[in-house]
C-alpha cells in the first residue's frame, strides 16, 4: 500500500507541469489574415475569425475582423488580444493576404514569422490583393459563405482550373531555393464579389509585376501538367473559340545549359472545343486550321510571358531550377547572368478529340 | 569464464531480432536527418543513405560472427579478448553509450514536443513521465522489451504511407542529376548519416537472449533493411518535395512534410504524428536502459532491478541540462560522431581480434 501512496503523491505533484489547456470554443479561431502597409516600418494587420451568433436554434457564422498596427507579427497578435475576449489560434488559418503596397516593400519580416510558428500550416494560399487588404476583409459580399471561407475556397477552386498550383509550400520552396520566385494569386475586390485578376509576381520577397488572370492558364501550361481550364482563342474575322483543356503536359528541352543557354517549351495539349460560334468543325481539314491557328497565337503568348518575366530577371516558371536538374557541375552564379537573354522558344502542339455533342 | 545463460523462459523467439532491429534503428534520426546529410552531397545525398545503410549490413555480419564466435555477448567477448579488468572498462565505456543513447533519443523528442506542440511544457516534468514509462518496460524484462518493440513497429510504421500527401507538391526532376557530387562529399554525407542507423549495435548485449541466436541472423540483416528501404524513401520524398535551400531552413523536414497532410477531419496533422511518434522513440530508449543494465549485471554482477535506478535518475539529470537547441543539437552531434567510431571502427577492430585469437589459438570455431 505504501508504494501506491508514494506513486499517488508523485502523480498529484506532477499536476503542475501540464500545459496549458486549448478548448475550441475558447479560442478564437483566425481564418485569414492580411497584413497592410502602415507607415514605413509599421505593419497593419487585420484577422478574420468566424463567430458563431444567434444562440444553439438559429446559429450562423459571422465574420469578425480585428485589426491593430505594430512593428513585428509577434507583437501585432499582442495588439490584437487587447480587442479579443478569448485567445487567438492560429491553427486554422487559411489564406494570407498581403496589400499590394506592402509586397512592393518586401514581405521577409512577415514570411519569416509565419514559417517559424509551428501552428501555421502549409497547405495554406497567400495572395495579394489590390488594395487594403482590411477592406476586403470587411467587406459585405453577395457569397453565402463568410469571407474567410469564401476566400478559400475562390483560391481553390481556380487552382484547380486557371491559375497555377501555389500554398505556402510552393512559396517556400521558391522563396528559400534557388532558380525560381515566387508568385502568388492577385486579388482584388470588383463591386459585390472577390476576383482572382491574375497572378502576382516576386522577386525572392518583392512584388515587381503581374500577369492577368487571361495569362495565368497560358503560364499554367508552361508550368505544370493538368487537366482541367479553358481558355479562349482568337480566329480569323474576329471569331473567338474556347478550347477546354483535357490534359495537357509541358516538357522543358535545354541545351547548351553550361554555355549559351537555350530552351525550348514542348506543350502539349488535348482538348475539346467547347464554345465555336460559326466555325465548322466537321471537316478534318478544318480541324487541323483551327489547332494551327491555336498553336500560332498559344506560342507567341507564352513567348511574350518569359520575355516579360526575363526582362524583369524575375523565374516564377522555375526555368533555373529545372536546369539545374539536367547537368552537372551547375553554378546559379553564371546561369544567373545568362538567364535574362537566353533565348526561349515554346512550341505547342494541339490536338483537338472533341467537340461536344453535336456537329 | 562466466557465462550467464539467461533462463530459458526469458528467450525469445529468432524472428524477433527483425523487431529489435528496426525499433532500436529508427527514431529521433528520422524526424530531421536530411538537413544534415544534404550539407554534404545536396540532391545526391538520399545515396549516402544507402551506402550507410549497406555498411550497416555488413557491421551486423560482423557482430553475428563475434557473437556466434565467443558464445556469449560484448562483455564476455571483452573478456575473452582483454581479460577481466581491461574488459570491464572497455564495457563500462560500452553502457555510458547506451545511457547517452537513451538520452538522446529522450531530449530530442522532449524538444520537438516542446518546439511543436507545448512551448511551455517543462522538460524535466515530461522527461519523468517518460523514464517512469520505460521503467515500466524494462522492470517488465527483455521479454516485455521484445513485445514493446514488436508493437512500436507495427504502429509506427504506417506513418510511412502519409509521405502521399507531400507526392503532388514534388518536383521529381530535384533529386537529378545523379553523381553530381565528389566522393568526400558522399563520404561526409554517409557520416551524418550514421546516428540515424545506430542502435543495432545492441545486438551484442541481447543476442544470448534470443532462441538459437545464430538462426537470427537473417531476421536481423532483414531488419538492417526494413530501416535502409524506410530511410532511403525518406530521403527521396524529402529532396523531392524541398528545394536544396529551403532544407537548409527546415530543422524537422520530416514533420514539416505532415504540415501538408490534409484529412477533412483534422488540419494539423503534425500533432498526431507527433504523438504517434513516442511509439517509435519508447522502444530506443527502453533497449538502451535494459542493455545498460544488462552491462551492469553482466560486469559488477548488481541486479537489473537495482541498477536501473540511477540510470533513470542520470537520464532525468541530463533533461535538466541539455536545456537549448545548441546543447542538444552538440549531444546529438557528439552522440552521432562517437557512435561512428564505435561501429566503424571498434567493431571492426574486435573482429580482427578476435580471429587472430582464434588463429593462434588454432580452435576456429570452438567456443574459447
Amino acid at each position: 500500500m505504501r508504494k501506491y501512496k508514494v506513486w499517488f503523491i508523485t502523480l498529484l505533484l506532477l499536476t503542475a507541469c501540464t500545459p496549458q489547456k486549448q478548448v475550441l470554443e475558447d479560442i478564437e479561431l483566425v481564418g485569414t489574415v492580411g497584413y497592410d502597409y502602415a507607415s514605413k516600418d509599421l505593419v497593419e494587420a487585420s484577422a478574420a475569425c468566424p463567430i458563431v451568433t444567434g444562440g444553439s436554434q438559429q446559429a450562423t457564422l459571422e465574420n469578425v475582423v480585428f485589426s491593430a498596427k505594430a512593428h513585428t507579427s509577434k507583437s501585432i497578435r499582442q495588439e490584437l488580444q487587447a480587442q479579443s475576449p478569448r485567445p487567438f489560434g492560429s491553427g486554422r488559418i487559411g489564406v494570407i493576404l498581403f496589400e499590394d503596397k506592402l509586397a512592393q516593400k518586401g514581405i521577409t519580416k512577415i514570411i519569416d514569422s509565419l514559417q517559424r510558428d509551428p501552428s501555421v500550416g502549409r497547405n495554406i494560399f497567400l495572395a495579394v490583393t489590390e488594395g487594403k487588404t482590411k477592406d476586403m476583409l470587411t467587406k459585405k459580399y453577395v457569397v453565402n459563405d463568410i469571407v474567410p471561407v469564401y476566400l478559400k475556397k475562390l483560391i481553390e477552386q481556380n487552382i484547380n482550373l486557371t491559375i497555377p498550383r501555389t500554398n505556402f509550400h510552393h512559396f517556400n520552396y521558391s522563396y528559400y531555393g534557388n532558380g525560381s520566385d515566387p508568385f502568388m494569386p492577385l486579388l482584388a475586390v470588383s463591386g459585390k464579389y472577390i476576383k482572382i485578376t491574375g497572378l502576382a509576381l516576386f522577386d525572392h520577397s518583392k512584388y515587381v509585376d503581374h500577369i492577368s488572370f487571361d495569362d495565368s492558364i497560358i503560364f499554367k501550361f508552361m508550368y505544370q501538367d493538368f487537366r482541367q481550364g479553358s481558355h479562349e482563342f482568337k480566329m480569323k474575322n474576329n471569331r473567338y473559340l474556347t478550347l477546354e483543356n483535357l490534359n495537357s503536359k509541358v516538357k522543358y528541352e535545354y541545351k547548351d545549359i553550361l554555355g549559351s543557354p537555350r530552351l525550348t517549351m514542348h506543350i502539349k495539349i488535348t482538348g475539346k472545343v467547347n464554345d465555336a460560334a460559326g466555325l465548322s468543325l466537321y471537316k478534318p481539314q478544318d480541324i487541323t486550321k483551327i489547332e494551327k491557328t491555336i498553336k500560332k497565337e498559344l506560342d507567341q503568348d507564352a513567348e511574350r510571358l518569359v520575355k516579360q518575366f526575363q526582362e524583369k530577371q524575375i523565374d516564377p516558371l522555375g526555368i533555373g531550377d529545372r536546369a539545374r536538374s539536367k547537368v552537372r557541375n551547375f553554378t546559379f552564379k553564371e546561369w544567373d547572368q545568362k538567364y535574362p537573354t537566353m533565348p526561349v522558344t515554346v512550341s505547342s502542339e494541339i490536338n483537338i478529340t472533341q467537340s461536344g455533342i453535336v456537329e | 569464464m562466466t557465462l550467464i545463460q539467461p533462463h530459458e523462459k526469458s528467450l525469445v523467439s529468432p524472428y524477433f531480432a527483425f523487431y529489435l532491429i528496426v525499433s532500436m534503428q529508427i527514431g529521433v534520426g528520422i524526424l530531421g536527418f536530411q538537413r544534415y546529410i544534404a550539407k554534404s552531397s545536396g540532391h545526391d545525398a538520399w545515396m549516402t543513405v544507402m551506402i550507410a545503410g549497406v555498411a550497416i549490413h555488413a557491421l551486423v555480419w560482423m557482430c553475428y560472427s563475434l557473437l556466434n564466435n565467443s558464445g556469449g555477448d560484448l562483455v564476455s567477448i571483452h573478456e575473452q579478448l582483454f581479460g577481466k579488468w581491461v574488459g570491464a572498462v572497455f564495457s563500462t565505456l560500452f553502457f555510458l553509450y547506451a545511457v547517452f543513447l537513451a538520452l538522446t533519443a529522450l531530449r530530442t523528442y522532449i524538444e520537438v514536443i516542446q518546439v511543436w506542440m507545448f512551448p511551455h511544457i517543462n522538460a524535466w516534468g515530461i522527461g519523468f513521465l517518460l523514464i517512469f514509462v520505460a521503467y515500466y518496460f524494462v522492470s517488465g524484462g527483455f521479454r516485455i522489451v521484445t513485445a514493446l518493440s514488436f508493437f512500436c513497429v507495427l504502429i509506427g510504421t504506417p506513418i510511412i504511407f502519409l509521405k502521399y500527401f507531400a507526392l503532388k507538391n514534388s518536383h521529381f526532376y530535384n533529386l537529378l542529376p545523379l553523381f553530381d557530387h565528389s566522393l568526400m562529399d558522399y563520404y561526409a554525407g554517409t557520416k551524418a548519416m550514421t546516428l540515424n542507423f545506430l542502435g543495432f549495435e545492441m545486438l551484442l548485449m541481447y543476442y544470448p537472449f534470443i532462441k538459437n541466436p545464430a538462426s537470427s541472423h537473417k531476421w536481423s540483416q532483414w531488419g538492417a533493411f526494413f530501416t535502409l528501404c524506410i530511410y532511403t524513401l525518406t530521403a527521396l520524398e524529402s529532396f523531392a518535395y524541398y528545394s536544396q535551400g529551403q532544407l537548409k531552413h527546415t530543422i524537422w523536414a520530416t514533420v514539416t512534410i505532415w504540415k501538408i497532410v490534409e484529412f477533412p477531419f483534422i488540419e494539423r496533422f503534425e500533432y498526431i504524428g507527433i504523438s504517434m511518434w513516442l511509439f517509435v522513440i519508447l522502444p530506443n530508449i527502453v533497449i538502451s536502459i535494459w542493455v545498460a543494465t544488462r552491462i551492469f549485471k553482466r560486469v559488477y554482477t548488481i541486479k537489473q532491478k537495482y541498477s536501473i535506478f540511477p540510470i533513470m535518475l542520470l537520464l532525468w539529470i541530463g533533461c535538466f541540462i541539455f536545456k537549448d537547441r545548441q546543447f542538444i543539437d552538440a549531444l546529438n552531434t557528439y552522440v552521432s560522431r562517437i557512435g561512428y567510431y564505435l561501429i566503424f571502427f571498434y567493431i571492426p577492430l574486435l573482429f580482427i581480434i578476435q580471429r587472430i585469437v582464434l588463429k593462434v589459438k588454432g580452435t576456429k570455431h570452438a567456443k574459447i
